[in-house]
């Protein structure tokens, strides 16, 4: 019998492992990254940091949608059978939770580095502090995975389920943006961090998360 | 109707009555309005022009003192009463102030023997370059004795009058909450014991609390208008709140779009779980790591001294305990409704 960590890792692999099957499916999130990043270049001559921020951290939150909802919908019915009887509700939720994590820091990634790539140009995109930014994108997408884990599920029994997603977690997740926005605002024009903040969102993470696990059963068992 | 069953209801309802007739006909405290300088130097002579609200300074004999931040005042040498709102205050300033600053705070203190003080904060008293030496002392603050306790709602400067919407805005808040914690605690039943009943509460309850939000937010959207300048300013509690209201909204969308009775009623008790407990970092965490127009915010605990006194307070919680009993009653309207509903429902699948 396997311990709990080795049936989480499973599971994410599992994942993992379809995603890198099916590719073409999240290099479609992944190329709509790097297609806004350089459209912002062409479209717009001279963008200061401040407002690209802001794009930057609504972009991730479009991709966490999208990412999250590809999560559950993925599960062939049949598939979630046999995983009922093979593991509880809360190592599926963990392991979905991790893996929203994983695809959606890539996604941030990814475009942070055509970002730099198409704006090198600009002075202000060179100076702020990137080992920051990215351990924020990683504390904001373990966030906001957190926030969009449980809505994902619950809309499965529901018959339109994009649009009840968004209805479901945008309301949560507006104030979570918002402090991304005003972190990486602060970033950029400070070259520091608000620790406050940061805090704060490592909070949700903790409420969300444990609210996610412990619900998660209800939803599984149905 | 049984009073036995239905005691609840009727102490809602007087509670709310007292609420609305108390808080709006209790008169304010006097209060200084207007007064016509706010820096004075030391060492001058000044002639204060004051204008008070609610105050009767022909009928009643005051007096005037400048208080300094310390345990000093001086008393105002002349008051020349015009009418009973305004009057004409003379001092003679002492020529120093202790310490070694060039400003010192200082605030207007007028004092009746039947109604107590009103005060006016924000004064400044200010060391000309060249001292310009006089008789006057400042002399200490003597025990102060208060007047007799009257009924009467404090003045703050720039809310006045609009302090009584403390008993509505502020309460039909924390009814909500109450309301809502309610919902919560049977969502969290109807996920251990699949009670459909627990659900009907679940649901009335969280629906009543967002028709209270609603009217939080409309009351507060008037007070806003009257002491801030605008309907809606861009304050963080007043985002936040539109957004936990979403949240709720929310709620009754995924009800509304799942037609299964049993998966919906699920659904909804894990989504209100969930939502309730976003909704705490919103409201409870946000608003106070940023600065707000609000009371209590930016660190300070809401509910002190300064924010509310004992008058206020006899108010203030019967109107938190009415509007919590007439939002059950509703409550309980809702969940015999749905009972009914389902009863139909039933009666006619059997048919």
């Amino acid at each position: 019998m396997k311990n709990d960590f080795e049936k989480i890792w499973a599971l994410i692999s599992v994942d993992l492992k379809t995603e890198y099957r099916n590719r073409y499916d999240s290099y479609g999130l992944y190329l709509f990254v790097m297609v806004v990043s350089y459209i912002l270049y062409k479209g717009t001559e001279s963008m200061d940091a401040f407002s690209y921020n802001s794009i930057f951290w609504v972009l991730i939150l479009v991709l966490s949608t999208n990412f999250a909802l590809r999560a559950f919908t993925k599960t062939k019915e049949e598939e979630s059978y046999f995983l009922y009887h093979l593991v509880s509700s809360y190592h599926i939720i963990f392991a979905k939770l991790l893996y929203n994590w994983i695809v959606i820091f890539i996604g941030g990634v990814i475009f942070l580095l055509s970002s730099i790539i198409f704006h090198s140009s600009l002075e202000s995109f060179m100076t702020f502090p990137i080992v920051l930014f990215i351990i924020l994108l990683l504390v904001s997408s373990l966030c906001l995975s957190s926030t969009f884990s449980l809505p994902s599920a619950l809309v499965l029994t529901s018959n339109n389920k994009g649009t009840l997603l968004g209805i479901l977690s945008f309301p949560i997740s507006i104030p979570i943006t918002l402090v991304c926005i005003n972190l990486g605002g602060e970033l950029i024009s400070k070259q520091t961090w608000n620790m406050s903040g940061l805090l704060l969102l490592l909070s949700v993470v903790l409420i969300m998360s444990t609210v996610s696990l412990f619900l998660f059963k209800y939803n599984w068992q149905s | 109707m049984n009073i036995k069953n239905n005691w609840w209801k009727y102490l809602g309802v007087l509670c709310f009555i007292y609420a609305i007739t108390a808080g709006l006909l209790i008169p304010l405290k006097p209060g200084i309005a207007e007064i016509s300088e706010h820096s004075l130097y030391s060492g001058s002579s000044v002639d204060l022009s004051v204008r008070g609200y609610n105050t009767s300074f022909a009928e009643e004999n005051y007096s005037g003192y400048i208080r300094l931040s310390g345990s000093q005042q001086i008393k105002a040498s002349g008051f020349n009463v015009l009418d009973n709102q305004n009057a004409i205050l003379h001092f003679e300033l002492p020529h120093s102030f202790e310490g070694q600053e060039k400003v010192s705070e200082a605030t207007l203190v007028i004092n009746s023997p039947l109604h107590g003080y009103a005060i006016y904060p924000n004064l400044r008293i200010l060391k000309p370059e060249t001292d310009i030496p006089n008789n006057a002392q400042w002399e200490n603050i003597l025990e102060v004795t208060e007047a007799d306790w009257k009924f009467a709602f404090p003045y703050r400067n720039i809310i006045v009058e609009t302090i009584r919407n403390t008993f509505y805005h502020v309460a039909i808040w924390m009814a909500m909450f109450v309301l809502l914690t309610i919902a919560l605690v049977y969502s969290i039943l109807y996920l251990r014991k699949g009670n459909p009943v627990h659900d009907h509460v679940a649901s009335s309850f969280t629906y009543i609390s967002l028709v209270f939000g609603v009217i939080g937010v409309a009351t507060g959207s008037v007070w806003a208008r009257f002491s801030w300048g605008a309907f809606w300013t861009n304050d963080v509690k007043l985002n936040m709140v539109a957004i936990s209201m979403m949240i709720y909204l929310a709620y009754g969308i995924l009800r509304a779009s799942i037609d299964d009775n049993d998966k919906k009623a699920k659904t909804a008790a894990i989504y209100n779980i969930f939502a309730y407990a976003a909704m705490i970092p919103l409201i409870m965490i946000i608003p106070r790591l940023t600065a707000s127009l609000h009371p209590g915010n930016g660190g300070n605990p809401a509910f002190g001294t300064d924010d509310m006194d004992n008058t206020l307070r006899m108010v203030f919680y019967p109107a938190i305990i009415g509007l919590g009993l007439i939002g059950g009653w509703i409550a309980q309207i809702g969940i015999r409704i749905k009972k009914i509903d389902e009863k139909l429902i039933n009666r006619a699948l059997n048919d």
